[in-house]
């Protein structure tokens, strides 16, 4: 008899405990003056994850211009640096409007109204480490076959494994050596717009 | 005004993925910078074909090539001796068979091409 009562009393307990969680978890507020309950405090936890940053260094994106007068006899070349602030492994991508140095001058047979040039990339990690790719810029027109053509992302682009994050030397060089095509550069000014983009790559 | 029904489960949900968002976001994103590259190529006309030497082919109308969009003019022949200096002036329309003939075997010809503006 004795023990019945005690498992009886150990059952009431229990439900007890259970009836009270419920009322923590559901817990219903009213408007003031419209109930006893004003205001719920309710406990949030809150979990993050910081993926790498990457991106240029504050004033580490390549810029400037080359503007070189008679470049089809002397040719050209002009390093623009870049800082890198990485904290992971990044790519960097580049591509070109024109695909080379284009003119806005008529051509016609025997006259070439594009000009080749080269774009190099030079980019180094902290650690030492570092990778260079170099690719005539006709293969850096949309749908150019150069490995680091494009827009950068996951899986396009100049591979670095290592962060970077401050001045290591990087650049992206741009050079052509007097040219020497079959056809002939039709006079004029000649233009090209390079667009380099840096992402994080897993 | 009607009460309001609090699931803390679900608020806290939202809020861990709100937070995952956040944080996400920025990584993600790229960089973007642009560069240009201007240059020039300066008009010019020269002569096609310059070092011909073989005595035995006859002496050819000398041709010119420019690199200008726009037409050009000939304007004359001039026949330069070995030491630079200037032998005669010939009109372009002239024979160079005829003009040539005249001439020391050594004597070169440049053509000096006007552009037509």
């Amino acid at each position: 008899m004795g023990f019945l009562r005690v498992l009886f009393l150990l059952a009431l307990a229990v439900i007890s405990v259970i009836a009270s969680q419920h009322a923590h978890a559901q817990v219903t507020a009213y408007a003031v003056g419209q109930g006893a309950v004003n205001s719920v405090e309710v406990g949030v936890e809150v979990r993050a994850s910081v993926l790498g940053r990457c991106g240029f260094a504050t004033g580490g994106a390549p810029s400037g211009t080359i503007d070189q007068a008679g470049f089809d006899q002397s040719g050209f070349i002009k390093d623009f640096a870049i800082i890198l602030n990485c904290t992971g492994a990044s790519r960097i991508a580049v591509s070109s409007a024109n695909g080379g140095m284009a003119t806005s001058e008529a051509g016609g047979a025997g006259y070439q109204t594009k000009a080749p040039y080269n774009v190099a990339l030079y980019v180094a990690a902290d650690n030492g480490t570092n990778a260079t790719a170099t690719c005539a810029a006709a293969a850096l027109a949309a749908g150019g076959s150069c490995s680091f053509a494009g827009t950068a992302n996951a899986a396009t682009g100049l591979r670095l494994a290592g962060a970077s994050t401050k001045a290591n030397g990087s650049y992206l060089r741009v050079s052509a050596p007097a040219y020497t095509g079959t056809d002939t550069l039709v006079a004029g000014r000649y233009s090209d717009t390079l667009t380099i983009t840096v992402s994080v790559s897993p | 005004m009607a009460p309001a029904n609090v699931n803390p489960n679900l608020i806290a949900r939202a809020a861990i993925l709100l937070a995952a968002l956040t944080a996400a976001a920025p990584a993600m994103a790229q960089d973007v910078q642009q560069i240009a590259i201007y240059g020039e190529v300066a008009p010019r006309c020269w002569v096609a074909e310059p070092t011909q030497t073989n005595a035995a082919l006859p002496v050819a109308r000398e041709r010119a090539i420019c690199n200008q969009a726009r037409p050009v003019l000939a304007s004359e022949v001039r026949a330069i001796a070995v030491d630079g200096t200037l032998v005669k002036r010939l009109p372009a329309s002239a024979d160079p068979l005829a003009a040539a003939a005249s001439l020391s075997p050594r004597t070169a010809l440049e053509i000096v091409v006007t552009p037509l503006l």
